[in-house]
């Protein structure tokens, strides 16, 4: 205590310095990006695909066309889905890897990050040919009557979903297996010592011990699910497109950057304000602790 | 009758690991029933399995009348006080308390009922809003006994409960335990490696080492008839001497040949045979000391000893003797009278006596 009151001077400046570059890498590269595109919603496009002079609101009340708000909706239901499945899973199987002997606890975690090891494009393509309507897995199932000879795997919203649970899953486990391990499983036995049946201790003992790990695996999975482009590019065809498909197409295709910029800032405003607003209420205790339970304790 | 509690022929093992091995004994009801022993000799693995969360290979476990042995842990009529208390983090101190009652379906004023009554037992009403890292050891060891005790357990199990806890409030907490105890009159079963809080606090302890237990019984009688070497050295001080019956006087003394010492009428309990070799138990308050001068009574057995060390404990002292070859543990409680008369000193030639009764002849098995 005493210490830290006496290098308090000192520390203040080489805090200043240790905190510069990030603060200046963070401020030139998120923040000046994230205001431009804001300001650039706000201007018309000229007919060389170029930003034009003039400033409007008329790109922004124009994202309240149908077809938007019904890419919106999928969007945001899309992603809460993957990232239901991927908690789904992720916690029974975070809690079986916490469960095992700490030594062999690492080759399981070995083998939950070693699809990560190979390109995700190249994944994604290797969805692309289990899912194939002449793949092997598709035939299976229409050979064993499954599913019927009129359903098809891929281009469709069902292998969007898949895909992208595949992708996201190692990152909910590990958060959500970080906090299972640091969890004391005396407390299952605690619980039912005091008459819980197995699943009344995992529900109102082991899952709020680890809501920090659950809070955190919410974040990674959520938050870039919304903004996903490449998987709905490659497995969504036109009924999986997504927002981020739908930026892509105005940058390129129609070479609109103000309508683009427009619907980015609003991606990033559906991603930014529930985060706000978890700050300024109550949650934002539990954010600062999912914080902590992501990195050091 | 039967047994309110009762171990059968328990077996239990770890891999290759023998922890339990043929265990049985027998808890009255309302009794406070310690098993003690050194860590790593099974106790906390018996406690484990009256719990239910551990099996035992062999053997069965009985409560009240009923067989227990397979049962899983919600459906017992016991309750378990952990080792490092085990609450729920997440948690009040009311919602902790709360727990086993709602779990059962209790409705919510009845609940309110039971929980209020709880903490008044424990006296931590004004800390019931408060999660358990905002609590003492203390109190936690107590929420921790209240979360236990409000389902009417049949059996209170408690592991090594005040390890944990600094001497003073392992102290204040026996106490408390005791008053509880009188309190619900729940039997107890207490598990610790501390002879003075098994002394204090059962109203039975087994003695266990290496698996097996080595004596049930009371406090006292632990303490003034060991049964094994182990019993009569874990609990208490004492001096051992090698020896071998040499002649039986009768049917309960015998002629002991304390080797180097001399030939000793002796106390001869668990009637060993002529020959036998013993081990013969003399705690260090049974001596008595008395100078050249004094002559020692005739019915007391004595040898010459050599004062080594003194230390002086306030309510007591303790005196070191050489006699032979041994190095002999006298323990001497201060009385006005004795002031008076001339205290032994360093390197004081004495006799050194005892009774015959005063001293337990335990057979000297080989290793």
């Amino acid at each position: 205590m005493g210490n830290t009151e006496k290098y308090r001077g000192k520390t203040g400046i080489s805090e200043a310095l240790l905190t510069a570059p990030s603060f200046f890498w963070l401020a030139s590269f998120f923040v000046v990006p994230s205001v431009l595109i804001f300001a650039i919603s706000f201007k018309i496009s000229n007919s060389s695909g170029g930003i034009g002079d003039i400033w409007t609101l008329e790109t922004w009340s124009g994202l309240l066309r149908t077809d938007y708000l019904a890419i919106l909706w999928r969007t945001v239901w899309v992603s809460a889905a993957i990232t239901a499945i991927c908690l789904l899973l992720g916690i029974p199987v975070g809690y079986w890897i916490a469960r095992q002997r700490p030594g062999v606890r690492y080759w399981y975690l070995l083998l939950v990050i070693v699809p990560l090891w190979t390109n995700f494009l190249i994944r994604i393509f290797a969805w692309k040919i289990v899912l194939h309507p002449d793949g092997f897995l598709r035939s299976a199932l229409v050979y064993s009557g499954i599913i019927s000879p009129d359903t098809f795997l891929l281009n469709n919203i069902g292998s969007v979903i898949a895909v992208s649970v595949y992708t996201y899953l190692p990152f909910a486990i590990l958060p959500i297996y970080a906090a299972a391990e640091k969890f004391n499983f005396g407390l299952i036995e605690a619980a039912a010592d005091l008459g819980a049946s197995r699943f009344k201790a995992f529900a109102s003992i082991f899952l709020p011990g680890i809501k920090r790990g659950i809070l955190t695996a919410v974040l990674i999975v959520m938050i870039p699910s919304l903004g996903s482009y490449a998987v709905p590019d490659l497995v969504g065809g036109i009924d999986g497109e997504m927002l981020g498909n739908k930026i892509a197409q105005r940058v390129t295709a129609n070479r609109n950057l103000p309508e683009a910029s427009a619907l980015a800032a609003m991606l990033t405003l559906i991603i930014t304000l529930p985060i706000i607003f978890l700050i300024a209420g109550k949650g934002g205790k539990i954010l600062l602790n999912a914080r902590r339970a992501g990195g050091d304790k | 009758m039967a047994a309110f509690f009762e171990l059968q022929n328990i077996e239990k093992y770890f891999g290759s690991n023998h922890v339990v091995k043929n265990v049985s004994f027998q808890v009255n009801c309302g009794e406070v029933f310690s098993i003690l022993g050194p860590s790593g000799c099974g106790k906390t693995t018996i406690l484990r399995m009256a719990g239910g969360f551990e099996e035992p290979e062999s053997g069965s476990i009985w409560l009240d009348g009923k067989e227990i042995t397979s049962l899983a842990p919600n459906k017992r009529k016991i309750n378990t006080v952990f080792q490092n208390y085990a609450l729920f983090p997440h948690m009040t101190v009311w919602d902790n308390i709360a727990f086993g009652p709602r779990t059962a379906g209790m409705k919510e004023p009845e609940v309110s009922e039971k929980v209020e009554g709880m903490l008044k037992i424990i006296r931590l009403g004004e800390h019931a809003d408060k999660k358990p890292d905002m609590i003492s050891g203390g109190q936690k060891q107590r929420v921790a006994i209240a979360r236990a005790l409000i389902n009417n357990p049949k059996l209170l199990l408690l592991d090594e409960p005040l390890a944990a806890l600094d001497l003073k409030l392992r102290q204040y907490m026996l106490l408390e335990l005791d008053r509880i105890h009188d309190e619900v009159g729940t039997t107890f079963i207490y598990v610790t490696h501390d002879q003075g809080e098994a002394m204090s606090l059962s109203d039975r302890i087994a003695v266990m080492n290496n698996g097996v237990i080595e004596q049930v019984g009371t406090p006292a009688e632990i303490y003034e008839t060991p049964r094994t070497k182990f019993v009569a050295s874990f609990i208490g001080d004492t001096n051992f001497f090698d020896g071998k019956i040499t002649s039986l006087i009768d049917s309960e003394y015998c002629k002991i040949d304390m080797f180097g010492l001399g030939e000793f009428a002796s106390y001869n309990e668990h009637k060993l045979g002529e020959g036998s070799p013993v081990s013969v138990s003399i705690r260090p308050e049974k001596f008595r000391i008395f100078d050249k001068s004094e002559s020692v009574p005739t019915e007391l057995n004595s040898v010459e000893a050599e004062i080594l060390d003194i230390v002086y404990q306030g309510a007591q002292t303790r005196y070191w003797l050489r006699s032979g070859k041994y190095r002999i543990n006298v323990l001497r409680q201060h009385n006005r009278c004795y002031l008076d008369t001339r205290q032994p000193t360093w390197g004081d030639k004495v006799r050194l006596a005892w009774h015959r009764d005063d001293i337990t002849t335990l057979e000297n098995a080989p290793r």
